[in-house]
């Protein structure tokens, strides 16, 4: 009974994304049958973990009806500015940490300002201020990486425990469950599927409904944050080049595992499948060597398409 | 009672009618911004930087008036920076040194634009969700095709001397391209505040039930206006390839924001059917001005993009404000 | 006048899934006439008149104008034809100026597929003088006054040469000078030619300016007589029909003394109520009535703080309290069960326990977390007592019934414990068992101690279930009537803003 809570509506398309996840795998297999090794599979679920953790963030903030597109330039800049802080010091890691979720949270409440408050478009608000804290990042690091990861921050981002599970994905586990958990059982999780569902039934019924999808855009940052600092740790060093445009593929995992944009019905486990999914087709998509552009245009293919199929039901 | 033919509009008439333009504000700022960038900072007043002012607008001038057409169909089309990209990676390609060769390809191009601006608006009017987060969707795409034509900038790959000419020359101290941006505008003016497809694409923005209790086909009017937003994306490509010398698969990709910072900056507020072009070209020259003075000031090149998200975000800030500002006074 | 009618409309029916909103239906009007057509809210009126102008095809019946057969599928060719529709939301464009609102859709030609703005102009000053108001036509139509932006409509409807006009409560936000001269423009359309159908709940301009009164009561045509036939009183008659009354839910016992849980002084919203002062006691269910528009929808929103107030007190158990938000009215004891539950009631894709549960999270919450033990039991006694069909906690409320929705939107609320109840039409859309039960759940809540206000627009409901009735008018008060004392008549005289 309580499982099926945690499970929910995103069952179906749940299901056809693990279908699709053991296909892949499958042909990866036959292609390259080193790929699918263990240690080479939790290799790749690795690299999944920042995309998880802003995925986070996007489910929340399309629960609620709306959406994060500056998620991309909040990971960067973690990353880069956390790294100047660090500098190679554990002493100075959760310092650095705070200080950087500080700002960041900073900037999650603009946007939620400026959306709620002044009733900006969230895609438009999001961008201009993903497009500000790009260059933000590019004024204070002038494009270098300053600054390297702690030894404590690369062990959470490429060390495994009993030498065999990544730290990471043990991170990355645990908020999963944290977030399943605050969706289904905490009153913050109940408000937030109402006031995605109808804005002004939730009005209506005595939720604060502004100040909560504040607290839902500070949320999108800080999981960002811990994004950059995941990249961080793995890397070694911050990047500006995260490998892929997260702001697209969080929004693509989001709808792909069953949370409907209009919000108000999903949850967290079927985007963490969606990712889960996404990163082995691409996977699959570098064994075959296919080129990072080719696979952009096959992921804004499977948006448009996902898009298409989800839109049915909106009449 | 006979009518009269146009009279001339009395003095106080005019004044209103200049004060309630929605282009109003972007020139007062415009104004003011100059005044203070020419004193503050002294190689702002360089003879030749005005030409360089210009020249640098038309692209955003250009990329915000194929954004102003949509909007004002109460629309919008992120996918501007992706066609601008694919135009500006395909020209070198395919473009062989001889007149006939030129052309053809700069028709090819313009066409091919226009498709795929047409193929958006299909797909606006058919798929049931938001403009934003197709367009958004389908710029992705786009931009990976760019990518996929030319990886990185591929300076073997040269672009005719004759076009870059053509697209840099000089009429007297005016560049050509200059010329051309003010043509267009005023084509696409004439076309918005003159005909009747313009006046129906406005009405449509502004209300589209009523639009369409008055026989308007809104769907048909909204296909081609994205169809013109492709066209005017393809021109502007056209024109970044014959500036930089090159292709260059990134320099597009921030234009589909930039358009948008253009267009309601000048006063096009979404969903209203209310626009200017005039407001329009005077925000994309909002935006070169303002990079310009903070070079010359000395303030790091990447300050720019700073500037330009704050631009957009205030741009649409001022326009949801005065939204609701006249919402609330029943207007 | 014209003797052989222009428009003739025999046999009309609408049948929509589960209703009959006309039922044979015989309206004629000649070209020159100033015809009215009366009824009380869901008589079919706009169910004609949406016929008239081509968005809805009839059942059956035919529709002749000038003694051809008319059929028209879209607003916009049913002006072609010669009908017109001036709604009472106007469809003007603001930004737009009066004349190309005019011309809409049809603008007069230039080259290059320019709009030749000169004849357009000339043609709309012709238009605008012929009926009859003096406005520049390159005014953008915002900076109009209401009553200029209905002649501009009028004047696009003559700009297709429309023969009938029909008006579908034009007088209703005018003040008197504009009223007069809109009615002055009436007669001037009706000797130039016109016909015009009058759709109005103002009895008095009805006789100043119509010959001929139509009344239509639950989808059937009542009668048609010239004016100089009837007055008030039996045109009202006419509307109020006989109809078998339920038997009264009876009265829980009444309280020894009086004590008012909900008590209203003088509150008034700019231009949609002044001055309301009434009191609605424990154990008491008082109705509130008025034709569309008179200001009781929003006297029940501004007692939620849902519409902004700018006079007046109101008293919950006897303590001021201040509206400013539906927090406000939750924590003062008040709720509201809107009379829209799929976009105000419901979240449609939540289940019912998430509906039910959510204005009283906080009650079953330990450190954020919600207990669901509890939470389970509580949703299921109040499916169960309220009798919510499938009884199915897991159920999404889209899947419902009209009349379970409803049930579980007063289900959430109940379990907040209030001491208001506030109902904007609880029982529309709502099958006939559902209706009953929801008129014992409200006799519960009342025998338990709560007051029950509740809006509605079906006389007989309040009759049977009401301990007094309200009946307001153009935004105030009017009458008020003893459960036991009121009749559909008197209801409805009132209603019409007579007594």
């Amino acid at each position: 009974m309580r499982r099926r809570g945690i499970l929910s509506r995103a069952n179906v398309m749940t299901l056809w994304l693990w279908a699709a996840t053991a296909c892949i795998l499958l042909v990866c297999g036959i292609i390259s049958p080193g790929f699918v090794q263990p240690q080479n599979l939790l290799r790749l679920l690795r690299q999944a973990v920042p995309f998880g953790f802003i995925a986070i963030g996007q489910t929340l903030a399309v629960l609620t009806g709306n959406v994060d597109l500056s998620v991309q330039a909040v990971t960067v800049f973690s990353g880069m500015i956390g790294s100047t802080f660090i500098l190679g010091q554990d002493a100075n890691l959760l310092p650095a940490f705070l200080k950087v979720a500080a700002l960041m949270a900073a900037f999650g409440l603009l946007n939620g300002i400026g959306i709620t408050k002044l009733g900006i478009n969230p895609f438009v608000m999001t961008l201009g201020m993903g497009m500000m804290l790009d260059g933000l990042t590019m004024v204070f690091t002038g494009g270098a990486t300053k600054g390297t990861a702690s030894p404590l921050l690369k062990y959470i981002g490429t060390g495994r425990l009993f030498n065999f599970l990544p730290i990471s994905i043990i991170l990355w586990v645990a908020a999963a469950v944290v977030v399943a958990v605050v969706l289904h059982r905490t009153t913050f999780g109940r408000k937030i599927y109402a006031v995605g569902a109808n804005k002004r039934v939730a009005e209506m019924a005595g939720v604060r409904a502004d100040g909560l999808i504040i607290t839902v855009y500070v949320l999108s940052s800080l999981m960002a944050t811990i994004a950059g600092f995941v990249v961080c740790g793995y890397i070694g060093t911050g990047t500006l080049d995260l490998g892929d445009d997260y702001k697209m593929t969080s929004m693509a995992a989001v709808i792909m595992g069953g949370t409907l944009f209009r919000g108000g019905v999903g949850g967290y486990f079927g985007t963490a499948s969606a990712v889960v999914t996404l990163t082995v087709l691409t996977g699959l998509l570098t064994i075959l060597s296919i080129s990072e552009p080719v696979r952009r245009m096959i992921y804004g293919a499977i948006l448009l398409l996902v898009l298409f199929i989800t839109s049915r039901g909106n009449e | 009672m006979t009518a009269r033919g146009p009279s001339l509009p009395s003095a106080g008439v005019l004044r209103r009618r200049a004060l309630n333009h929605p282009g109003f504000p972007i020139y007062v700022i415009l104004l003011i911004t100059w005044c203070v960038a020419w004193t503050v900072a002294p190689s702002f007043r360089a003879p030749n930087n005005l030409q360089n002012l210009l020249i640098q607008t038309v692209a955003f001038a250009l990329a915000g008036l194929a954004q102003t057409f949509v909007i004002l169909a109460g629309d919008v089309d992120l996918s501007v920076g992706g066609i601008i990209s694919i135009v500006e990676c395909a020209l070198p390609l395919i473009m062989r040194n001889n007149t006939g060769s030129i052309l053809l390809s700069c028709a090819l191009l313009l066409a091919f634009g226009t498709v795929l601006g047409l193929l958006s608006g299909f797909l606006v009017t058919r798929i049931r969700v938001e403009p934003m987060v197709l367009t958004l969707a389908i710029n992705f795409s786009l931009l990976g095709f760019a990518l996929f034509l030319m990886p990185f900038p591929d300076y073997s790959k040269v672009i005719p001397k004759a076009f870059i000419q053509a697209v840099t020359g000089k009429v007297g101290p005016i560049q050509t391209a200059v010329f051309a941006t003010v043509a267009i505008a005023a084509v696409s003016w004439y076309v918005i505040y003159r005909t009747r497809f313009g006046l129906h694409l406005r009405a449509i923005g502004a209300d589209k039930e009523t639009a369409f209790r008055a026989g308007i086909k809104a769907d048909r009017i909204r296909i081609i206006t994205h169809g013109i937003t492709g066209f005017l994306a393809a021109v502007t490509g056209l024109f970044l390839a014959g500036r930089m010398g090159t292709g260059d698969p990134t320099a597009g990709a921030n234009f589909s924001l930039d358009s948008m910072t253009a267009a309601v900056a000048g006063g096009t507020l979404f969903s209203t059917g209310v626009g200017s072009v005039v407001g329009t070209i005077g925000g994309a020259f909002l935006i070169v001005i303002l990079g310009n003075v903070f070079n010359h000031l000395g303030v790091s090149t990447f300050f720019q993009y700073v500037l330009r998200g704050l631009l957009l975000v205030f741009a649409v800030a001022a326009g949801a404000v005065k939204k609701k500002y006249q919402e609330s006074r029943g207007s | 006048m014209a003797e052989q009618p222009f428009l003739s409309m025999r046999g009309i029916s609408k049948e929509f899934p589960g209703v009959k909103a006309l039922d044979h239906v015989d309206f004629q009007t000649s070209l020159g006439s100033i015809h009215a057509l009366i009824g009380e809210n869901g008589a079919g009126k706009s169910t004609l008149i949406k016929i008239l102008c081509g968005v809805y095809q009839p059942t059956s019946g035919i529709i002749e104008l000038g003694g051809k057969p008319m059929k028209a599928t879209h607003p916009d060719e049913a002006s072609r034809l010669g009908i017109s529709v001036i709604h009472q939301e106007l469809n003007l464009i603001p930004v737009l100026s009066v004349a190309q609102n005019i011309f809409l859709g049809h603008e007069p030609a230039g080259a290059l597929g320019s709009i030749d703005r000169r004849t357009g102009r000339a043609r709309a000053k012709e238009l605008l003088d012929r009926v009859g108001v003096n406005v520049d036509p390159d005014t953008p139509v915002k900076r109009l006054s209401l009553a200029q932006k209905q002649m501009v409509e009028i004047a696009k409807a003559l700009s297709q040469e429309s023969k009938i006009l029909v008006m579908d409560e034009p007088t209703a936000a005018l003040n008197n000078n504009e009223v007069q001269k809109l009615i002055e423009i009436m007669r001037g359309l009706s000797a130039a030619g016109h016909g015009v159908i009058f759709i109005s709940h103002r009895l008095e301009e009805v006789f100043q300016v119509c010959d001929t009164i139509t009344v239509l009561r639950d989808g059937s045509v009542v009668g048609t007589r010239p004016v100089a036939e009837l007055d008030m009183a039996g045109v009202v008659q006419m509307m109020t029909g006989k109809a078998i009354l339920g038997t009264r839910i009876p009265v829980g016992q009444p309280p020894a003394d009086r004590r008012d849980v909900l008590e209203v002084r003088g509150l008034s919203a700019k231009t949609k109520f002044h001055d309301i002062s009434l009191r609605v006691a424990a154990g008491e269910i008082v109705g509130l009535i008025g034709l569309e528009g008179q200001g009781q929808r929003e006297l029940l929103r501004g007692l939620f703080g849902v519409l902004r107030t700018t006079t007046g007190q109101v008293l919950v158990d006897g303590t001021p309290v201040r509206l400013r938000s539906p927090r406000d009215a939750i924590r003062a004891g008040i709720i509201f069960v809107p009379e829209e539950r799929k976009s105000e009631g419901l979240g449609l894709v939540l289940d019912l326990t998430q509906n039910i549960a959510l204005p009283t999270l906080k009650r079953r919450q330990r450190l954020g977390f919600i207990r669901l033990e509890r939470e389970r039991e509580k949703v299921r006694s109040l499916i169960e007592a309220l009798n919510v069909n499938p009884p199915v906690a897991r159920h999404k409320a889209n899947n419902l019934s009209g009349g379970n929705q409803q049930k579980v939107v007063v289900a959430k609320w109940i379990a907040v414990e209030p001491k208001v109840y506030l109902f904007a039409e609880p029982t529309r859309g709502v099958d006939v068992g559902a209706k009953e039960e929801i008129y014992q759940i409200m006799r519960r809540v009342t025998d338990q101690g709560a007051g029950v206000l509740m809006m509605s627009t079906d006389m007989g409901e309040l009759l049977r279930v009401c301990d007094r009735i309200l009946v307001m008018f153009e935004g105030s008060i009017v009458k008020e009537f003893q459960g036991t004392e009121a009749t559909r008549e008197t209801m409805m005289k009132a209603q019409w803003g007579l007594s």
